[in-house]
């Protein structure tokens, strides 16, 4: 695995935005004699694809005493994994998501499963108390069904959450009661 | 042009009121704890608490070269979007932090202000203000806007930890409790930790998973915290469906 370095990372987010200031001055009428050339380009990219935005970065500033004695990885190593938004928000609502697809368009092709939307709507109506949601998420009772919230139009779309909203409600609801209901 | 308004605390007294009022002194890890289990012959580190950790450890070390009696007060900072009432109609993004040291009931957030969430002027109209500086492309008017912001909450949070930065070298005579169980140490302290989720990281550093090039905060490799992206589950998706 490649760790971001964090003297790599503040140097180039520095210099990033000091050129695009630059490139504003010149498209506003000041500072005329700056040219981009090939080596400014490569350090727009650079900047690009390693996710930093240009600019002075005062966080940078906060790590400075461990950087200068080589404790830690700097400010890239203070930074925690997010986890609500990697695992409930991410891979278990894309699993839920994906698994209640699946029952959508069985029941769609095969009639002898033609019920088996209305089942796990039913299941999932009793299995809800509205008021017993987790906090901080709000309750919900899905008086249309679960199946409503899948949206055939961002089943094509390139999102990073697949086409199924309300994630965090649902997926802590079946994460935290009874699976076996259904 | 107006002021943006920004609300904090001093960090030093909230830190010594959680200090003496919030933290037990039996919670408080003040040296490293080093576990080492042997599983199947191989012994191996055993991570409970922040104290348990390799970083905690060698900080601690380099503290007992300053003063051979000094201990190291870790603390993490947090900033994230939430609600201030039930119906969701007012927002705002409060700093807290936590002392790394505790564990148990003691490890609570501590607050210490409210960053600036709301600015003064709406796009629209900071758009219209720069056009009439001469800024033609809509691009160039958006960084200007996203930079400003950013750098008023990144200013805001460096006000607020700035205070603490004079006891990294020197230290500061701390006590830890109330009554007899009080203890008193001469603390280095240090920012160790920051918690952002991925859209406060997007915002204050760039390392936003939703871009097209998605990188990880931590480190560079592709996709390494966006599982709804990984190959095989689009594939497996799209012939599904």
């Amino acid at each position: 695995m490649i760790y971001r370095n964090h003297n790599k990372t503040e140097r180039l987010a520095v210099l990033a935005g000091a050129i695009r200031e630059c490139q504003i001055l010149k498209a506003m009428g000041a500072n005329q004699d700056f040219q981009m050339d090939e080596e400014m380009r490569k350090t727009l990219h650079r900047a690009k694809i390693e996710g930093v935005k240009g600019g002075n970065n005062r966080l940078f500033r906060i790590a400075r005493w461990q950087v200068q004695r080589n404790i830690g990885n700097g400010l890239p190593g203070m930074l925690w994994p997010d986890i609500l938004h990697t695992l409930l928000k991410g891979m278990i609502e894309v699993v839920c998501g994906m698994s209640l697809q699946i029952v959508q368009r069985i029941s769609k092709i095969d009639p002898l499963y033609a019920t088996s939307m209305g089942r796990v709507d039913k299941a999932m109506a009793n299995m809800l108390p509205t008021m017993q949601a987790f906090f901080p998420v709000r309750p919900y009772a899905f008086t249309r069904g679960i199946f409503d919230l899948i949206k055939d139009k961002s089943l094509h779309a390139d999102k990073p959450v697949s086409s199924f909203m309300l994630g965090t409600n649902i997926t802590q609801d079946f994460t935290c009661y009874h699976p076996t209901h259904l | 042009m107006q002021p943006i308004s920004m609300v904090h605390m001093d960090i030093r007294e909230r830190l010594a009121e959680a200090l003496l009022y919030e933290v037990d002194p039996e919670e408080f890890q003040a040296k490293p704890v080093i576990n080492m289990a042997t599983v199947d012959d191989i012994t191996t580190r055993v991570y409970t608490s922040f104290a348990s950790g390799q970083y905690f450890e060698t900080i601690s070390k380099h503290i007992r070269e300053l003063n051979k009696d000094g201990i190291a007060l870790c603390l993490t900072f947090g900033i994230d979007e939430t609600t201030l009432n039930t119906t969701r109609s007012r927002t705002s993004s409060p700093l807290i932090m936590f002392i790394a040291n505790t564990i148990g009931k003691s490890y609570k957030p501590i607050f210490l202000g409210y960053a600036p969430l709301k600015m003064p002027y709406s796009d629209e109209i900071l758009h219209e203000l720069l056009l009439r500086r001469g800024c033609r492309y809509a691009d160039h008017r958006d960084w200007i806007i996203d930079t400003t912001k950013r750098q008023a909450i990144l200013s805001f949070i460096e006000m607020v930890i700035k205070p603490l930065y004079q006891y990294e070298n020197c230290g500061v005579a701390i006590k830890v409790g109330l009554g007899v169980k009080q203890v008193e140490y001469t603390a280095f302290i240090h920012a160790s930790g920051f918690m952002i989720d991925t859209k406060q990281a997007g915002e204050l550093l760039g390392t936003s998973h939703n871009s097209k090039y998605c990188k990880c905060r931590i480190c560079l490799e592709m996709n390494m915290a966006r599982f709804s992206s990984l190959p095989a589950v689009r594939i497996l998706t799209r012939r599904l469906l």
